[in-house]
C-alpha cells in the first residue's frame, strides 16, 4: 500500500480509501460556473427533468477527493498533468443524495520518459449501491515538456 | 441542433478564448466543489494558474487544465444529444497539446456510426488555426438525440 503521502508514490493494486459526500446543488452550480456551463437546468431544477442536472464531467472531482483523502501531501516532486479522461454514465447523478467514490490504481507505466498512472474510479449511491458513474483517469506524474 | 442524425453529422460550439480568468475560475471552482463545506477557495499555484510555477516546469507560461476542453465537448454533447447523454452516455478525451493563454478554442463532435440504440462520435477541440489540442470519442443513446426528438 503506497497511500498516505504523494500521488507519485501510488503503485498498481493500491486501493484508495473511499470518500462519501453529499452532491449538493452548490457543488454542481460552482463547478458549472467554473467551466462556463450556462444551461439553466444545471443550475436549478427545471421540468421535464424533475431535478437539477449534473454534468458527467463533475466526476473528475471524485478523483480530486480521493487524492486529497489518500495523498494529502499532493502530487510529489514534479507537476502532475492530466492526460486522459474517460467517463461512463450509468444513471443521472442524483443531486441531494450521498454518493460514495472508490478508486484503485489500475496501471502505472513508462512511455517516452514519462510515468503514467491510471486510476479506476466507481461512484455509487450510498443508500442503494446503484452505480452512477465509472471514471478512468490517466495522469502523467512527472510532466516535463522536454520529455515530449 | 442537427435535424437528423447520420454518419458525418457535425456539430460545433461557439469559439471561446482561453483567457487567464477562465483558467483561474476552473481551478478555484474545482477546489471549492471538492471541499464540500461551501467555502470559496483560491487554488494553490499550479501550471494552470501561476506563470512562475509553470515556467519552473519548463512551460512558456500557464496552460489550461484539460478538463476545460473536456467540459466544452461535454456541454456540446448535452446540447445536441440530450439528457440521455448524461444518464447513459460515454466520453473519452485525450489531451494531446497544451492550450495556452488567449488561444481561441472550439469544440466539435462528428457522428461516426449510428445503430438502433447508440450514436458514436469523434470529438475534438481545436484552435483557431485548426490544430487539434484535445481528441476523443463519445457515445449517446439514439433516443436522446434532440434533433430526432424534435422530428
Amino acid at each position: 500500500m503506497s497511500t498516505g503521502r504523494y500521488v507519485s508514490d501510488l503503485e498498481v493494486g493500491d486501493t484508495l480509501r473511499p470518500v462519501t459526500y453529499e452532491m449538493t446543488p452548490f457543488i454542481v452550480r460552482e463547478y458549472c460556473h467554473g467551466v462556463g456551463e450556462t444551461a439553466e437546468e444545471f443550475h436549478r431544477p427545471l421540468e421535464p427533468f424533475g431535478q437539477q442536472l449534473v454534468p458527467p464531467t463533475l466526476t473528475h472531482i471524485d478523483k480530486i477527493r480521493l487524492i486529497k483523502e489518500n495523498c494529502p501531501e499532493g502530487p510529489g516532486p514534479h507537476a502532475r498533468i492530466h492526460y486522459q479522461f474517460h467517463s461512463r454514465h450509468h444513471k443521472l447523478i442524483p443531486v441531494g443524495t450521498r454518493l460514495t467514490a472508490r478508486g484503485e490504481v489500475a496501471r502505472r507505466y513508462e512511455k517516452k520518459g514519462r510515468t503514467y498512472l491510471v486510476m479506476e474510479i466507481t461512484v455509487v449511491e450510498e443508500s442503494t449501491g446503484d452505480l452512477v458513474m465509472t471514471y478512468s483517469d490517466t495522469a502523467i506524474l512527472n510532466f516535463s515538456p522536454a520529455a515530449s | 441542433m442537427p435535424e437528423s442524425i447520420s454518419v458525418g453529422t457535425h456539430v460545433q460550439s461557439a469559439p471561446l478564448m482561453m483567457t487567464r480568468e477562465r483558467m483561474r475560475w476552473y481551478c478555484d471552482a474545482l477546489e471549492t466543489a471538492a471541499r464540500q463545506d461551501g467555502q470559496f477557495v483560491i487554488a494553490e499555484p499550479t501550471i494552470h494558474t501561476d506563470d512562475a510555477y509553470a515556467k519552473a516546469q519548463g512551460l512558456p507560461g500557464i496552460i489550461a487544465d484539460g478538463m476545460l476542453s473536456t467540459n466544452y465537448i461535454s456541454s456540446l454533447l448535452y446540447r445536441h444529444f440530450g439528457v440521455g447523454y448524461l444518464s447513459s452516455g460515454e466520453l473519452v478525451t485525450k489531451f494531446i497539446r497544451p492550450v495556452y493563454e488567449d488561444d481561441v478554442v472550439q469544440a466539435h463532435a462528428q457522428v461516426t456510426a449510428v445503430d438502433d440504440e447508440v450514436i458514436a462520435l469523434e470529438v475534438w477541440v481545436d484552435t483557431a488555426d485548426g490544430q487539434k489540442v484535445t481528441v476523443g470519442t463519445a457515445k449517446a443513446p439514439r433516443t436522446a438525440a434532440r434533433g430526432e426528438e424534435a422530428a
